[in-house]
């Protein structure tokens, strides 16, 4: 907040859907007029990830000129982090939902380090560990069952406190 | 014994919102993010992740109900 005020440097992050009507070998060009609305305000670009098609967890709805929907099951997602004046953003963010191949996009600001886990989140999540697997029993279980809840969730949480210790070290590891 | 903050545990200081392979983690069959109680996550990183699953939502990498 206090950077739009002193005109400072923001990092901030522009998640973006690409029509699926776009070809995948226009895609690029596609990603390179994206890059260039940025580029062109005065941004470096510190990260990005080019655009993949995969379904979408529900079907988006975009109304045409005519008036009529156009329905969308899948497209297209990528995103860009870049560092930029905070009194430009919003040009940047208005020339991206004016883009037609654009369906929907996302602007946060975020900061510098990485925070997308990548395929370590894969790793992560493909951990059993003690407390998620409480997780997972306790949410498929009624309330009413918190008790034998309980009861299976204690081993399990003492049996795996090796395997955590080791993923952390391991993950440390990578950092370094 | 009380249960320890995922996040902590695993040394994730931002929680992405495109991670959807870990938020998966903290919703229930429905696609309603789990409680607080239920999760045993801290304060703070139950809100960032409540964050991080609406803006995953809306990007239509998670669902806003699921069947």
């Amino acid at each position: 907040m206090d950077d739009t005020i002193n005109g400072d440097m923001s990092v901030y992050e522009i998640g973006y859907l690409l029509s699926p009507a776009v070809p995948e070998e226009k895609i690029s060009d596609e990603v390179d007029a994206l890059r260039k609305i940025i580029t062109g305000a005065g941004a470096a670009i510190i990260a990005d990830e080019l655009p993949h098609r995969q379904k979408l967890a529900y079907v988006m709805r975009r109304k045409t000129v005519s008036g009529s929907y156009e329905k969308y099951a899948d497209a297209y997602f990528g995103w860009l982090k870049f560092e930029l004046e905070a009194g430009k953003i919003e040009g940047v963010k208005k020339s991206f939902e004016t883009n037609p191949s654009v369906l929907r996009t996302l602007l946060l600001s975020t900061v510098r380090e990485n925070t997308y886990l990548g395929k370590r989140a894969m790793q992560i999540a493909a951990e059993l560990t003690g407390s998620d697997r409480a997780i997972e029993t306790k949410a498929e279980t009624d309330q009413g069952d918190n008790k034998r809840d309980k009861k299976e969730a204690a081993p399990a949480t003492a049996a795996s406190v090796e395997d955590m210790d080791r993923s952390i070290d391991e993950m440390v590891k990578e950092v370094i | 014994m009380k249960k320890q903050c995922y996040f902590n545990q695993h040394n994730i200081k931002y929680i992405d919102y495109k991670d959807t392979d870990v938020l998966k983690r903290f919703l229930n069959p429905h696609g309603r993010i789990i409680s607080r109680k239920r999760t045993g996550i801290s304060a703070k990183y139950q809100r960032q992740l409540a964050t991080a699953v609406k803006r995953a939502r809306f990007m239509g990498l998670l669902p806003y109900v699921a069947s």
